[in-house]
Order: C-alpha cells, then sequence, then structure tokens
C-alpha cells in the first residue's frame, strides 16, 4: 500500500501543491484529476521517485518498485515494436513464454505491426506499446501519467477492462487522466488545482 | 556542528555576516598588498642571475597558488552542494569560477612577461605553465557550463559534478604535464629549480600570499552577495534591504 | 549480466538501424587527417614526424563528437526515466552504452589505420604501435566523452559545450599515447607507457560510473 502525508511538490520555486495526503490500498485504483500545469506529472514522478524536490512522506509497501509510465513514452523508434516490448519487459525482469507476449500483442492489436519500426506507429500504437509490458507483468503495482491520452475508444475500453481486471487481482494502480474514465469497479480520485 | 552548518547555510544570515566582514577583508587585502607591494619592489633583494626580472614573482606565484587553491574551494563548496543541498553552496561554486579563471590568466600573462627576460621569449612550454594553461581551460569549462544551465533554468548540480571530476583530475593532469616536459628535453634554464630561496625572498612573498587570499575572499564576497541579492529578489528581507540602503 | 546483454544488444541493435552514427565519426576521422597532410604538405621527412599529432587529435575529436549523442536518445524518448525507475543497475546500462559506443566507433578506427599509416610513410612497427596505441587509450576516451555527454544531457543541443568540459581531460592519455609512439620511433620501451595507459583506464572506470549514474539521474529528473 501506499501512503502519502503532507507531500508539497515545489517546482521553480513555486509549489505545485501542497500538504497532500491520501493513501491507496491493493485492490484500488487511484485517479489523479486536474487541469493542465497542475502538477499531475509532477506528482505521479515524485510517487516514483523521479522528482526528488518535495517536502512530506511518502511510503511504499512493496516488494519490487512499481510499473511506471511515463509522459514520454520510453519507445525507441529505430527498433521495432516486437524489440521494443521485449527491451521494456527486461526491465521488470519478468519472464514470459512466447505465446503470452503474442496474446497481448493480439489484444492490443499489435499482432499484424510487430516487425514494423515505432517511428512509423502513430501516437495511439504508440501507447499501445508501452503498454503492453504492464500486461505481461505480475508486478501489481502501477504508476501511469496519461496512460489513456490518444487512445481509440476501443484502446480506451480495453485499458478500462485491464485496470478493472487488475483491481480484482489485488492490484495498486495510479493514475492520472484529465477526462473521465470508466472502469470495471470503483473509482477514487484525488483532485489537483 | 551540523546544525550550525545549514544555519550558515540561510542565504539572509550569510549575507548579514559577510556584509559584515566585507569592508574590513576588503581593507586588509588593499593594506598587505599595498604595503607588502613596497616591500618586493624595493627592498627584497634582487636575483643574482635574473636580477630584478625575479620580482615578477611576488605576483605570479601567489596568483598561481590562489588559482589552485580556488579551485579545491569551488569544488568543496559543490560537494557540499550535492551532499546536503544547500543552494548557497552552489551560488559559492559559482562565484568563485570567475575569479579563478581571471588568476589562472593573470598567472599565464606574469610568467610570460617572466619569460621573456628569463628565457628569451614570451612563451615556453614550461611544465607548470602548461598545467595552468589546463587550469584555465577547466575554469572556462565551468563557466560555459554554467552558463548553460542557467539559460535552462537548472540548478548547478552539474557543474558541482564536473568540479569534483576535475578535482580529482588535477593531480592526474599535473603528473602528467610534468612527465611530458620531461620527455620533450627542454633547455637546461629552469624558472623552477632556483637555489633555495633566502629568507629575505619568501618572507614578503609568503605576506603577499596571505594578502592574496585576502583578497579572493573580498572579491569572492562581494560576488556571493551578489548573487544572494539576484537569487533572492523576491523575498520580503532583501526588498526591505534594498529599500533601507 | 541478462540486463547487460538486452542493453548492448538493444544499442548495436541502433548503431545498426543508424549506420550514420558508425560512418560520420570515421569519415570526419579521415577529413581531419586529410586536411592536416594538405595542411602541413606531401613531404615524406616532415609528414612522418608530424603526422602521429593529428593522428590523436582527430581520434580525440571523433570520440568525443559521436560520444556526445550515447545518452541522448534516450533521454528524449524517456527510455531513460524508466531505466531508472525500474531499479535496475545503472553502472551496467552506461557499462553497456560506453562499451557499444566504443566497439562501433573504435573498431573501425583501428582498421582504418594500416591504410592511414601507408598513406603517411610509417612502418610496419609504427602502425602496429598506433594500432596498440588507439586499443588502449580509446576506453579512456569513450569513458570521458559518456561524462561530458551525461552533464550536458537536456541542456540545449549545443555541441560544443561537450569539447569545452571535456577536451581538458583528455590531456593525460594523450600525452601518455604520444609518449609511446615517440618512446617506439626512438626504440625505447614502450611498456612504461601501456601501464599508464592502462592505469589511467582502471582509475576512469572505476570513478566515471559514479559521476555517470548522478548525472543520469539528474537528467532524468526534469
Amino acid at each position: 500500500m501506499l501512503e502519502v502525508e503532507d507531500l508539497t511538490c515545489l517546482r521553480k520555486g513555486r509549489a505545485l501543491f501542497s500538504e497532500l495526503s491520501f493513501s491507496v490500498r491493493k485492490g484500488e485504483i487511484l485517479q489523479v484529476v486536474g487541469p493542465n500545469g497542475s502538477g499531475k506529472t509532477t506528482l505521479i514522478r515524485t510517487l516514483v521517485g523521479l522528482y526528488t524536490n518535495f517536502r512530506g512522506e511518502i511510503n511504499w509497501n512493496l516488494s519490487e518498485s512499481p510499473l511506471f509510465m511515463g509522459h514520454r513514452s520510453g519507445i525507441n523508434d529505430h527498433m521495432t515494436v516486437r524489440e521494443n516490448v521485449e527491451w521494456l519487459v527486461s526491465l521488470n525482469d519478468q519472464v514470459f513464454k512466447p505465446s503470452q507476449l503474442d496474446d497481448v500483442m493480439k489484444n492490443l492489436g499489435l499482432a499484424k505491426l510487430e516487425s514494423i519500426f515505432c517511428a512509423d506507429l502513430s501516437f495511439g500504437q504508440k501507447k499501445k506499446v508501452s503498454i503492453a509490458p504492464f500486461l505481461l507483468s505480475d508486478n501489481l503495482c502501477w504508476l501511469m501519467d496519461e496512460p489513456f491520452s490518444g487512445l481509440d475508444k476501443n484502446g480506451v475500453a480495453l485499458l478500462g477492462k485491464f485496470f478493472g481486471d487488475r483491481m480484482a487481482e489485488g492490484g495498486l494502480i495510479i493514475f492520472s487522466s484529465h477526462q473521465p474514465v470508466s472502469i470495471g469497479g470503483p473509482l477514487r480520485s484525488v483532485v489537483l488545482s | 556542528m551540523l546544525g550550525w552548518f545549514h544555519k550558515l547555510g540561510s542565504p539572509k544570515l550569510f549575507f548579514e555576516i559577510s556584509t559584515r566582514w566585507q569592508n574590513p577583508i576588503t581593507a586588509l587585502s588593499v593594506l598587505v598588498i599595498g604595503g607588502c607591494a613596497f616591500w618586493c619592489l624595493l627592498f627584497a633583494p634582487a636575483d643574482y642571475q635574473q636580477g630584478h626580472a625575479v620580482r615578477i614573482m611576488y605576483i605570479h606565484v601567489p596568483a598561481a597558488i590562489l588559482a589552485q587553491s580556488g579551485y579545491i574551494f569551488m569544488a568543496l563548496c559543490s560537494a557540499v552542494y550535492l551532499i546536503w543541498n544547500i543552494k548557497l553552496a552552489d551560488w559559492a561554486a559559482k562565484s568563485v569560477a570567475p575569479l579563478g579563471a581571471s588568476l589562472s590568466f593573470l598567472v599565464l600573462i606574469t610568467g610570460s612577461i617572466w619569460g621573456k627576460p628569463t628565457w628569451g621569449a614570451w612563451w615556453v612550454w614550461d611544465a607548470r605553465l602548461t598545467s595552468t594553461l589546463v587550469l584555465l581551460l577547466l575554469y572556462l569549462g565551468m563557466i560555459a557550463l554554467r552558463g548553460a544551465l542557467e539559460e535552462k533554468g537548472t540548478d548547478g548540480r552539474a557543474c558541482g559534478i564536473l568540479a569534483i571530476v576535475g578535482l580529482v583530475n588535477i593531480p592526474i593532469i599535473k603528473f602528467s604535464v610534468d612527465w611530458w616536459f620531461t620527455l620533450h628535453q627542454p633547455a637546461s634554464f629552469k624558472l623552477t629549480e632556483q637555489p633555495a630561496m633566502p629568507l629575505e625572498m619568501w618572507l614578503p612573498l609568503l605576506i603577499m600570499v596571505i594578502g592574496y587570499y585576502l583578497f579572493f575572499f573580498s572579491v569572492w564576497i562581494y560576488r556571493i552577495r551578489n548573487e544572494i541579492l539576484i537569487r533572492e529578489k523576491k523575498t520580503a528581507w532583501v526588498k526591505s534591504w534594498a529599500g533601507s540602503s | 549480466m541478462t540486463f547487460f546483454k538486452a542493453s548492448i544488444r538493444r544499442e548495436l541493435i541502433n548503431y545498426h538501424r543508424k549506420p550514420s552514427l558508425v560512418l560520420n565519426p570515421l569519415v570526419f576521422y579521415g577529413l581531419v587527417v586529410f586536411l592536416s597532410v594538405i595542411a602541413v604538405g606531401p613531404e615524406k621527412g616532415q609528414l612522418v614526424q608530424v603526422a602521429p599529432a593529428f593522428i590523436w587529435t582527430a581520434a580525440l575529436l571523433a570520440i568525443l563528437m559521436s560520444a556526445d549523442g550515447v545518452f541522448r536518445n534516450d533521454y528524449e524518448d524517456g527510455s531513460l526515466e524508466l531505466v531508472v525507475v525500474s531499479g535496475k543497475s545503472l553502472a551496467v546500462y552506461v557499462l553497456a552504452k560506453t562499451t557499444a559506443h566504443w566497439i562501433v566507433t573504435v573498431v573501425p578506427l583501428v582498421l582504418l589505420m594500416p591504410l592511414l599509416g601507408i598513406t603517411l610513410f610509417f612502418d610496419f612497427r609504427s602502425i602496429w604501435v598506433l594500432c596498440l596505441g588507439i586499443v588502449l587509450v580509446t576506453p579512456t576516451l569513450s569513458i570521458l566523452g559518456a561524462v561530458g555527454a551525461a552533464i550536458t544531457l537536456g541542456l540545449p543541443r549545443n555541441g560544443m559545450l561537450t569539447f569545452v568540459l571535456i577536451l581538458p581531460f583528455y590531456v593525460p592519455p594523450l600525452i601518455f599515447v604520444t609518449g609511446m609512439i615517440q618512446a617506439s620511433q626512438l626504440g625505447e620501451a614502450i611498456l612504461p607507457f601501456v601501464y599508464w595507459l592502462l592505469g589511467i583506464f582502471f582509475l576512469a572506470i572505476a570513478l566515471a560510473p559514479m559521476v555517470l549514474i548522478a548525472c543520469l539521474r539528474m537528467a532524468a529528473e526534469d
């Protein structure tokens, strides 16, 4: 579980948000809501440990580090879809069977694109590539920055369903989004102003 | 100990203390350097080989010592910033760089002027001059990096890392340049191997070095006070200070 | 170890897909040497004496120039922050990066050396020592170049800055490697220089990862 107490983040001398407190337990999904510039990205980056200029307490009670999807995709344009997914998965120490990978690719609608260079993908397709390692992982704790942006209707529905599945398995998901999202279950939210 | 350290890291407190020290240090440095200059120029003995040309040593050597100590000081400030995240230390390091660069430049210029009567040439690739040239280049690199960082609006951590890398490297560079110098079979006359200096020469030199240290810190305090005022211009205490003076 | 393999494989794939990254330093290297020959003049006696100087200067510049982009792609596409977050060893990551960079820029350079040596009237022994020198000195140059790239990571693209920062640090390796060539030309022992170059390399590889990791974490933060 995650406990955040009195979190204040400073950016260029200005407090983005101050004295934020919340906690998330296993089996819960937390949506970080707020207008542009309210610090959604910074909050996610702070929680994952990328951003260190903060005051307050962040306590993770986890055995492994959470999976992270950033604002930038982390996808290399000069590698194929499959090479990218394999690299991203190798970062998470995940062992999987080739058939599992095939399933995930098929689910995401990437099966036919596997050997295409990522430079040739659209933004939404790239998003799907960066979602793939999440589906191949046993890690139940996800931190995602704007995972829904750029996805088409089917993609949004699909990711929402994945969220619901993970929650049922006892997952802990925190994501940011400025649009309302429906997932298969209750959704808590933190609002930044 | 650490508490005291952090307290001094408060820009406001440091500004107040350094303001108090500013004038005495400046006055003292003018006094010591000015007084000692008379001693060096008029009363210290001339060298039996180099004649009066040796007197340029009283500028050259202290500047060289300060250029090197300046780098160490800058690296220490950077380390303090990187370890304890005290912003003031970053500003302190920033204030040293142009000062150190000017001093190394002064070393090169005086070395060259000294070289003319001694070696018969304005420039000789002497090992010490070459290491000082590298030191100057390191300082210039620091200034360039600082400029690029400020353009982007980030703090000086990259500068701090570079300063520490430089500190590790300076002995290696110095050693390798010495090696290079011996490798190239220098001419037989040397600036560096004079007969042991008599007391009448090294005593004024020592005092000159002290004078240079005072000068260094007085200019550094000017610079860092400026830096504090710029960085903290939005705070209440700077506004009230500016209003009162 | 698997992470090292995965990283280095990824690097090599990238170099393979962008051959200009491998070719440009090489062409640049050849051009600098060529221009220097034009400047010095074609006379054999003079060339043999001066050639080592520009062979090394060109090598320093070519390596530094290509090292400048080692982390840039990963920084810009966000891979770097994923590596930082994943908890994987950043030391392994930077080691893979610099090893791959060294392989793809230096191996062609060594292969080019005999060809260059002949056109510059070097004898067989000098060419051999030249290649040995390149193999010994370039890992250090590659590592230092990576340090420069990491320190300037995230700053506005400014090719000159890395040069200004890192070239002073190239002084010791340059001194020892030219010393080695000279010693060999004078028929003296080159072993002391070999030891020195190795010493500098071990020092660089021991200390540089700390610096690189600090810089990469810093770059990933913004």
